[in-house]
Order: structure tokens, then sequence, then C-alpha cells
């Protein structure tokens, strides 16, 4: 029977090195594309998976882990690393500008799927890039690591009532950088 | 009217993500129900995510599993806190202690029952009433009380100090 999470690092305190193996790779892809997803940059990615864990070894004996406790106490490093990163590197980002939609890159009627595929690619990872770094990380925990609210809002520490709100912020910014008209209804 | 307008657009929420209890889902697809708003919000939300399906999982760089583990192993590691608690002496360490407190006392006893019945001691009713030996025994904690009490400020500025860390682990 494959160990639970919070018996590999239990281990891990105990200085077991093949249970932070075992855990990185069951969590290896999606701690980085969270990361990725928050930092746009893959070689930021790379700096703070190492970063983060080194932190996961070096202070796994503080984990006080209850079953299902490790992805968010994971995720939490990884979050606040990337929050950390981004403040001190002073990234570029801008909240929503009227001409930021004209500045994305349009798609094409391409006749190679995997250069469209590429584009449309591209025209998400800048539109979440323009997003501020607190929508951005609603849209990315809620969309693509597909975390509820309440998980999210355990993580954070933002109320649940101020991330939606914030998530409904991030939707009609990137309706309009990716181009998709709210619809007005009768 | 727009879905930023209506007040319940958290229902959108709830019904296009199936989030909440089955009473909150009931309650969400009720209101959907009646608002056209947020009924297209939800097609709209589902748009969105298609269309962020677009960037799709990476894999990360196949050396980077190498390096993340190679610098996690030369990390010193850090050590839980230390009890506030002193360590607690071996009881086996207590039998001699023991020993002694009760010679002491026994000691103390005979001279204190000695005293009492010399000529012309009238003193010490207290003798009489309990005995020597338990006035041997309140006077030995009498005596490790004022001891105590003495040591009191040295103790405390003992404790005070630097604490005690343990050696990094690699």
């Amino acid at each position: 029977m494959e160990e639970t999470d919070e018996a590999l690092m239990a281990a891990v305190a105990g200085g077991d090195a093949s249970a932070l193996s075992a855990l990185y790779d069951r969590y290896e892809r999606p701690t980085f594309n969270l990361i990725l997803r928050l930092a746009g940059r893959r070689d930021v990615a790379e700096e703070l998976m190492q970063e983060a864990f080194t932190r996961l070894w070096t202070t796994a004996r503080l984990f006080r882990g209850e079953r299902g406790s490790f992805k968010p106490w994971l995720f939490t490093i990884a979050l606040n690393l990337t929050r950390s990163e981004l403040s001190r590197k002073r990234y570029r980002v801008r909240h929503l500008e009227p001409e930021a939609a004209e500045e994305l890159p349009a798609l094409s009627e391409g006749p190679e799927a995997l250069a469209v595929r590429a584009q449309e690619k591209g025209r998400v990872e800048a539109a979440l890039a323009r997003l501020s770094p607190l929508l951005r990380e609603i849209v990315v925990l809620r969309m693509y690591q597909q975390l509820k609210f309440a998980e999210i809002a355990r993580l954070t520490g933002a109320p649940e009532g101020t991330l939606k709100a914030r998530f409904h912020r991030a939707v009609a910014e990137l309706r309009v950088l990716l181009g998709v008209e709210e619809t007005p209804c009768a | 009217m727009r879905v930023t307008e209506c007040r319940h657009r958290g229902a959108a929420l709830a019904v296009h993500f199936a989030e909440g209890d089955e009473r909150t889902l009931e309650a969400a697809r009720a209101h959907l129900e009646s608002c056209s708003a947020c009924r297209e919000y939800v097609g709209d939300l589902s748009a969105l995510q298609g269309t962020l399906e677009a960037w799709g999982e990476e894999p990360p760089p196949a050396t980077l599993r190498a390096r993340v583990l190679a610098r996690a192993a030369a990390a010193p590691r850090q050590a839980p806190k230390p009890s506030p608690a002193p360590d607690a002496l071996p009881l086996f360490t207590l039998v001699p202690v023991m020993a002694a407190l009760v010679a002491a006392i026994r000691v103390l006893a005979g001279g204190l029952s000695s005293w009492a019945s010399g000529p012309g001691s009238e003193a010490l009713a207290l003798l009489d009433l309990i005995g020597p030996t338990p006035v041997a025994a309140l006077c030995l904690l009498a005596l490790g009380g004022l001891a105590t009490l003495a040591l009191a400020p040295a103790l405390f500025l003992e404790s005070r100090g630097p604490s005690r860390t343990l050696g990094a682990q690699s």
C-alpha cells in the first residue's frame, strides 16, 4: 500500500532522504506548474522549486500533519516564496489598461495546429502576466490547480468572500485581455 | 442586466465549479433558473476555462529533480524548539539523595531527642507532641526552603541565559 504524504513527511522529519524523493516525485509537476504560472518564467520556477523543497527538507520537523494537510503546506511554501520573489525582483506587473488587449498577440488562422496552439498559449501567458499578482494567484489556484475557494482561503489566509470578489475581477479582466466580451442579458 | 450587477453571482461560481454542499448548490441552481445574467456568466466561465487550458501543464526539466534533491540534502536542518522544561534527573540519581536525607533526619532527630531530655530542658513542647523525627524532617524542609529562596535569583538568571541549541544535521 502506498504511504500517505503525511507518513512520508514524518520520515522526512527523521532525516529520510528517500521519503523526500518520493514526495518530490508526487508533487513535482503540480508545484512546478503552480510556481511557473504565478511567476511566468521557467528559470524562476526552477529556482523556486529548489528553494521550496529545500525549505520542506529543513523545516520538516515543524510540520504537524493531519491527513490531507501536506499539499496545502507545500503549496503555501511555494506561494510564499513566489510572492516574496515577485516583490523582491519587482517584476513588471500591471493592472489592466485600455490598450492592453490590443498589445496581446492576435490569433491567426495558421495552417499548423502546433503553431496555433503555441500562439494560444502565448496569449494566455501574456494575459495572466498582465493581471495583478493577487488576481493571477486566484485564477491559477482556482482554474489551474482546481482548489476550492475554501481551500484557497486556508492557504492564503484571505476570507472566501474576498477571494470570490478577486476572482470576479480577474474574470472580467481576462475577458477583455483575451477578447471574450461580456454578454449583456435581457 | 449584467452579471456584475447581480448580487447573487456567487451562485454562478457554485454551479460552474460544483462547489458547496447540496443545499448551497440547490439554491444556486434555483437562482440561475431565474437569472439569465448568471446563466450567461456560467457559460463565460466555461469558455474562459477552455481558453486558459491552452496553457497546459508544462513538464519540468529532466535535470531539475537531481538539482532539487542535491540542494535540499546539502542544507542544514532546523531542529525543533527545545522544551522549556529542564531535563529530568534519572530516578536512580535520587536514591543517594533520599538516603542522605533520611540519614540527616535520623541524626538531627537523635540530637533533638538528647537535647530535649537533657538536664534543665523543659522547652520544646512540640517535640513531646509530635516526636523528634517529624520535627527533624520539618527543620530540614524549612532549611531547604530557605536555601531555595536564597538561590532563586541565581537560578532565575541562569534560566534566562542563551537557549540550548541542537547540533545541525545534514
